[in-house]
């Protein structure tokens, strides 16, 4: 009875849930091993990932050089460390980005389901997903050019670009899960209820039908956190994303291309593992979050 | 008339069946007065909750009120605008529901759901609605308001729940309180406690109540005067002791008979009414609970019921028990 009771308590409980399950304390563990090293890439990298060393260059893993040295002498394993920014940054700020967008959509097409204003604004979504995330994003860098623009008093770098591009591009898978708890929430006997005790609408899907997306949103989010770290591989394999020589996995393994049937398999190996590790971690989180966050399967003790 | 808080006159509701519009309430005329308890008794399909949900005009968004009209406290609310009936709802004129488990959202705390009403009707602030919302949960018996409000709805129990449920639909003083089968989701022992409560009140706080329910024994403990509805249609109302005493329809008697009773010989088979209510988009001529009625006559079946009076009882029938 006392269990739940805290906010302090609640976050706890959850993190708890989580690890119970195998999968999920897995999928923690990996995700909060590249957070933890992506944050504190300066005092765990053992050299700078930019520093050109020609004289033990393609080095083997050794004591020195954990993951071996590069084409250009640089530290693979400093470079990996500092390759989970990138990722990561692009991977959740994008997600961030396309969240408030896709509540918004989906609120207001659930909402007002069967009218004009849900024709026009699910169209548009089905329209934007479906064009391909990477395309359209390659189509922009490409037109924009990877310099960094200025804008006002900021610039905007090749990296920002990215995670806005992708973020828009959030917008309708995003909206779409919301548009499909909205729409049965709204319908709902409580939303009844509330609109004879006189709540408005704004009140009614701001506080009371958002609560019952987040958790859909939340398991939808992470695995597209998945998809943003893939993202960002993937543009800076093609030269698009994080400009040599800063360290981005997708940097890494693009460099690392020419020597796959040479023998230097650190090159290829430990960056790709990265990704992978990254990956999955997400996606198992993913599904533990969505096992764990839905009050309504919740089976503990009551309060009588 | 001068303190009469709800005139219904001539209410049609009509929902489509199929391409042609059937109707659910067929014109429904009554009156409540301040500080009334008005009873609706009827068996389920009789139109009692559309008229409750015409009265708020909310009902469902396929149907359509085609007739009379709704006055409330003085001003016609079928012809107000939906911004100023939004404000009527939940402050002047409340509603407790059938079912209070769904009634509730349940991501969100009691709390919260509370102070959204609270807020919704008040510009007061958190601090002040806080307050008033542990008042409220203390005035429906809640033990240890605190503790329900941070409580999600699944965590507490039917008769919490419902007492909740109420606390929200008082929270803005409401002049008028629509209870649509109140106790019909609670078992028996809570149902006398909630029962309880209404009428604690009703005395306390002067509440005009209007009680939709199929229960007759809890109604008689509630309402001075009652309303019996059939397919649609009042066809009795008067006050409660008359109704029960010497019913005039013989609707009304079958519904009293069927309630078994202790001091009843154990072997004694349970009354039935039997037949079927007609289905809503019935349009037979005459007394639609005729095919049913066991004092039925010719002109039954041929003539629209029109309404007698007696004193302060009025009845739809052409073959009354008098």
């Amino acid at each position: 009875m006392t269990l739940r009771r805290d906010m302090g308590n609640k976050q706890l409980l959850l993190l708890h849930s989580i690890a119970s399950s195998r999968t999920g304390f897995l999928g923690l563990c990996l995700v909060s091993a590249m957070a933890l090293m992506a944050v504190f890439a300066p005092w765990i990298a053992p050299y700078d990932p930019t520093q050109i060393d020609m004289l033990n260059r393609l080095q083997p893993p050794s004591l020195s050089h954990w993951m071996g040295t590069d084409l250009t002498g640089r530290d693979v394993f400093s470079r990996l460390i500092w390759g989970a920014r990138p990722s990561l940054q692009v991977g959740i700020l994008a997600v961030l980005i396309g969240l408030p967008g896709g509540f918004a959509v989906g609120l207001l097409a659930g909402f007002y389901r069967g009218t004009i204003l849900e024709a026009i604004l699910m169209r548009i979504v089905e329209i934007i997903a479906a064009v391909p995330l990477l395309i359209v994003a390659i189509a922009v860098v490409g037109v924009l050019g990877v310099k960094p623009m200025p804008l006002g008093p900021f610039m905007i770098t090749n990296e920002v670009k990215i995670i806005v591009v992708l973020g828009f591009l959030y917008i309708p898978g995003l909206a779409r899960v919301v548009f499909a708890v909205a729409a049965s929430e709204a319908t709902s006997d409580y939303i009844r209820a509330r609109r004879i005790q006189g709540v408005g609408d704004f009140t009614l899907m701001v506080s009371d039908i958002l609560p019952n997306c987040l958790s859909v949103v939340i398991v939808w989010g992470t695995l597209l956190t998945a998809g943003g770290v893939l993202a960002e591989a993937g543009l800076s394999f093609v030269g698009l994303g994080v400009q040599p020589p800063d360290a981005s996995w997708g940097v890494m393994l693009s460099d690392a291309r020419k020597f796959i049937f040479s023998g230097e398999w650190w090159l290829l190996l430990f960056p790709g593992l990265a990704i992978s590790l990254t990956v999955i971690g997400l996606n198992l989180l993913g599904d533990a979050l969505r096992d764990i966050l839905d009050p309504r399967q919740y089976t503990g003790p009551r309060l009588d | 008339m001068d303190n009469r808080l709800l005139e219904v006159s001539n209410l049609r509701v009509a929902f489509p069946v199929g391409n042609a519009m059937a109707e659910a309430v067929r014109g429904v005329s009554f009156g409540i007065d301040t500080g009334d308890a008005v009873g609706v008794l009827g068996e389920s399909g009789s139109g009692k909750s559309v008229t409750a949900l015409a009265i708020l005009k909310l009902i469902p968004s396929t149907g359509r009120i085609t007739e009379g009209s709704v006055r409330f406290a003085g001003r016609d609310l079928l012809s107000m605008s939906e911004a100023n009936i939004r404000k009527l709802r939940g402050r002047d004129l409340s509603m407790v529901f059938q079912d209070p488990l769904t009634a509730f959202n349940p991501a969100l705390r009691i709390g919260r759901q509370l102070l959204n009403v609270i807020r919704a009707h008040t510009s007061s602030s958190i601090q002040n609605a806080r307050a008033r919302a542990l008042e409220v949960l203390d005035l429906v018996g809640l033990p240890d308001p605190a503790r329900v409000m941070r409580a999600y709805p699944h965590e507490l129990s039917g008769g919490m729940r419902q007492r909740a449920l109420i606390g929200i639909a008082l929270a803005c003083n409401p002049k008028l309180l629509i209870a649509d089968e109140p106790t019909t989701a609670l078992d028996v022992t809570i149902q006398a406690q909630i029962v309880e409560l209404f009428h604690k009140l009703r005395t306390e706080l002067g509440l005009t109540l209007l009680y939709i329910t199929h229960n007759l024994d809890l109604m008689a403990e509630l309402c001075d005067r009652a309303i019996v509805m059939y397919a649609g249609n009042i066809v009795e109302e008067g006050s409660v002791t008359d109704l029960f005493q010497s019913p005039r329809h013989p609707y009304t008697r079958m519904l009293i008979d069927c309630v078994p009773r202790l001091e009843d010989a154990r072997n004694r088979e349970l009354t039935v009414i039997k037949g079927m209510p007609p289905p809503i988009n019935a349009t037979n001529r005459g007394c639609l609970f005729s095919p049913r009625c066991p004092s039925v006559i010719d002109r039954c079946r041929v003539d629209d019921p029109q309404e007698d009076f007696e004193g302060e009882r009025r009845f739809a029938c052409w073959n009354p028990r008098l």
